[in-house]
């Protein structure tokens, strides 16, 4: 096995990675009921999703101008995901939105 | 085909000229928006086909509820207005609704199934875009050589809507721009994050509208992009120190040169089929100045817009 064959199996596994997390986060979104939890998972498939595609690719591709494509790619979405995430949870703290768990131990007590 | 389309097409425009009563002036609207559909996807262009037919379909319910809420508001409005004509006028009346409606049916039934779209002028405008208007984005090249009049009325018409918009929504509390900050707290990962993407996003959209007669791009996009960098710095600072008066006028003045530019291509042979003789540096420079105006236009429409939603809501 050539040291190219270890760069392209060393992406793929990280690729899988990738899928894996999305699979797992597409399913939870129909699973979890609740706001903040999609929220989570939501932003779950956007960061650690996309990073892991795009380092696996450039694993794949090797040293080159599209590899630093891929690395602005990287820094910009690893700095906007976690933001969206942050303000739409904030936003729907703010207006009030609730647990659905807690609302309900709001009404009994 | 295209020419009984054509036809058709005059006599749906003069029936919408001449109609005085709103649901059959609705109707006529949403069949040229049909016919005018049907013209675009013959003549090679299916998106343009599409998105004509989705904002007839669109348009003729949103005017049909309008109608419905306005005369439901005002009961004693004379609904239909043609009472008491003699049969003639009727008759006539009716001339325009039975030419369309068996043109339409012939249409349907005899040539849509199995036309072919003709893509002549496709053709001819990829063969020559690179001589005639110069540039290498064929996008560019139609918006701002072959069409640049159409594109002086998509401006005009941005322009309206601003002015519609903060015409409307005006009032004497927040025409000064008093640097006030709103009563929310603003949230610091927010504006840390923002302050790591803004250089990004200026860098992005003077690409867009520099290098926009090169690679995909164009003043409108740019544009759109440097009005959201106004959207970051206002989430980043939340404060309200730039009047939206002066901006707009700033827009207005901005247009104004889009128009005296254009006219003067126009006369000197760039934006329409250029002699061979005038050098190629020449259409770039025309290219980017005119990216330039549009996008910075549209920036400051939008930066408008924006800043007078905002202080809509806080007053």
């Amino acid at each position: 096995m050539g040291i190219e064959n270890i760069w392209q199996l060393i992406g793929n596994i990280i690729i899988g990675f990738g899928v894996f997390c999305m699979i797992f986060g597409a399913v939870s979104l129909f699973v979890l009921k609740d706001f903040y939890p999609r929220i989570l998972v939501a932003s779950k498939i956007d960061t650690v999703g996309l990073l892991s595609f795009v380092i696996g690719f450039a694993f794949r591709h090797g040293l080159s101008f599209f590899t630093g494509k891929l690395f602005i790619i990287l820094i910009i979405m690893l700095v906007l995901n976690p933001f969206v995430a942050h303000i739409l949870a904030r936003s729907a703290y703010r207006s009030g939105h609730e647990l659905a768990a807690e609302a309900e131990e709001g009404e009994k007590s | 085909m295209t020419q009984g389309l054509l036809v058709l097409w005059i006599v749906s425009s003069l029936a919408i000229v001449f109609e005085t009563r709103t649901y059959r002036l609705i109707i006529y609207f949403s069949i040229f928006s049909l016919i005018t559909s049907v013209a675009y996807f013959l003549l090679g262009s299916p998106d343009v086909a599409m998105a004509e037919a989705a904002i007839a379909a669109f348009a003729s319910i949103f005017f049909i509820i309008c109608i419905e809420k306005y005369y439901s508001r005002k009961e004693n409005v004379e609904k239909d207005s043609a009472k008491g004509e003699s049969l003639a006028r009727k008759a006539v009346k009716a001339v325009p609704a039975l030419v369309l409606c068996v043109g339409l049916f012939f249409l349907v039934i005899y040539f849509i199934p199995g036309i072919e779209p003709s893509h002549y002028l496709k053709h001819l405008y990829l063969q020559r875009f690179m001589t005639d208007v110069g540039g290498e984005n064929a996008v560019t090249a139609i918006y701002l050589g072959y069409r640049v009049y159409d594109t002086l009325f998509e401006a005009l018409i941005l322009v309206i809507a601003v002015v519609a918009v903060t015409h409307m929504s005006y009032s004497e509390k927040t025409q000064v721009a008093d640097g006030s900050h709103s009563e929310i707290e603003t949230s610091r990962v927010a504006a840390l994050s923002l302050r790591i993407i803004c250089p990004i996003i200026v860098a992005f959209g003077a690409y867009l509208i520099i290098n926009g007669h090169i690679s995909a791009g164009g003043g409108f996009q740019g544009g759109l992009a440097l009005a959201t960098f106004f959207i970051c710095r206002y989430m980043v600072y939340d404060i309200y120190d730039i009047s939206v008066k002066n901006v707009l006028q700033w827009e207005e003045f901005i247009f104004a040169i889009i128009i005296v530019v254009t006219a003067i291509a126009v006369f000197l042979g760039a934006a329409t089929y250029m002699p061979a003789a005038i050098v190629p540096i020449y259409q770039s420079v025309y290219l980017i100045i005119m990216n330039l105006l549009i996008g910075l236009k549209v920036a400051c429409a939008f930066f408008v817009l924006f800043y007078r939603y905002i202080t809509i809501e806080r007053e």
